[in-house]
């Protein structure tokens, strides 16, 4: 899942619900569109939230470049 | 000039990379250039496509083209395990030389990096330089077409590199839009966590607006 942009969502690159460092296996998982956001929606067979954790992964910048371009007369295969 | 001595020249960077020796280079190696290349950008692809098909449904994208955009340059740092994000900020109309507007309304609403960042997927690496190709999906030049009368348009691309944020309290974020002490942009993403308890089951929802 690509949580694409203009919202910046490119950034969230993965998110998981842990047990201690274990990864809950999915039963299910959904993607709902509103507008211009976006919701996931990812069920468990666990009874509590007690206990777990969420674990994001983010992409953060490095190092971010400019670029203008312009080609003209594009000759066509 | 010998054609070893001259690519063993530029790409031990003792010529300057500019678009006529670029240009040669990309001959002496008997590999294709499409266009110059305009301020580290090149044009990677063009990708005319015009099918039939039976039982296609009407809507369907049948004829199209496919221009591949490749961002390069020297890069400090890379990642390779981390996607690129990039963000085409502008462009401006493109249109061959009957007159067909191939960037149509239609077409523009669905480049997902003219809307923000979207992480790319695709990474080149030749000729010293390196960075990400992406893909703008247009409508096909008119069958007369010879030329695109231009290709214009800026673009920001950002290296990545990832991290991991974790929250143990569940409880405490519920609802919220998330926030760590360890990235202190992340409020700015608005993604907002919640979860329910159902049917023996927890449900865990991240939504971004």
């Amino acid at each position: 899942m690509n949580y694409a942009s203009p919202w910046n969502r490119g950034r969230l690159s993965a998110w998981d619900v842990l047990d201690g460092e274990r990864r809950l296996s999915l039963a299910s998982e959904g993607t709902t569109g509103e507008g211009e956001g976006v919701t996931v929606e990812r069920t468990y067979r666990r009874r509590t939230v007690e206990d777990l954790s969420l674990r994001l992964v983010v992409l953060e910048a490095v190092e971010s470049k400019t670029f203008e371009f312009e080609f003209r007369d594009v000759e066509l295969p | 000039m010998h054609e070893s001595l001259f690519l063993e020249l530029m790409f031990g960077g003792l010529l300057p990379l500019c678009p006529s020796l670029a240009d040669r280079a990309a001959q002496a190696q008997g590999k294709t250039r499409i266009a110059p290349a305009s301020n580290g950008v090149e044009i990677e692809e063009i990708h005319v496509v015009r099918r039939v098909a039976l039982d296609a449904v009407k809507e369907a994208d049948l004829t199209n083209m496919q221009l591949g955009l490749w961002f390069s340059a020297d890069w400090e740092a890379k990642n390779g395990r981390s996607p690129p994000l990039i963000h085409l900020q502008e462009l401006s109309a493109v249109e061959d030389d009957t007159g067909r507007v191939l960037s149509t309304e239609r077409r523009l609403k669905q480049i997902e990096p003219l809307r923000g960042e979207v992480r790319g997927n695709t990474w080149k690496n030749a000729g010293g330089k390196q960075g990400p190709v992406v893909s703008l999906l247009l409508d096909a030049p008119a069958r007369g077409a010879g030329r695109i009368k231009s290709v214009k348009g800026k673009a920001q691309v950002t290296l990545t590199k990832p991290v991991s944020l974790t929250f143990n309290d569940l409880a405490a974020v519920d609802g919220k839009i998330l926030d760590h002490p360890d990235m202190k942009n992340l409020a700015a993403l608005k993604l907002r966590f919640s979860t329910e308890e159902k049917d023996g089951r927890v449900s865990a929802k991240l939504s971004a607006r």
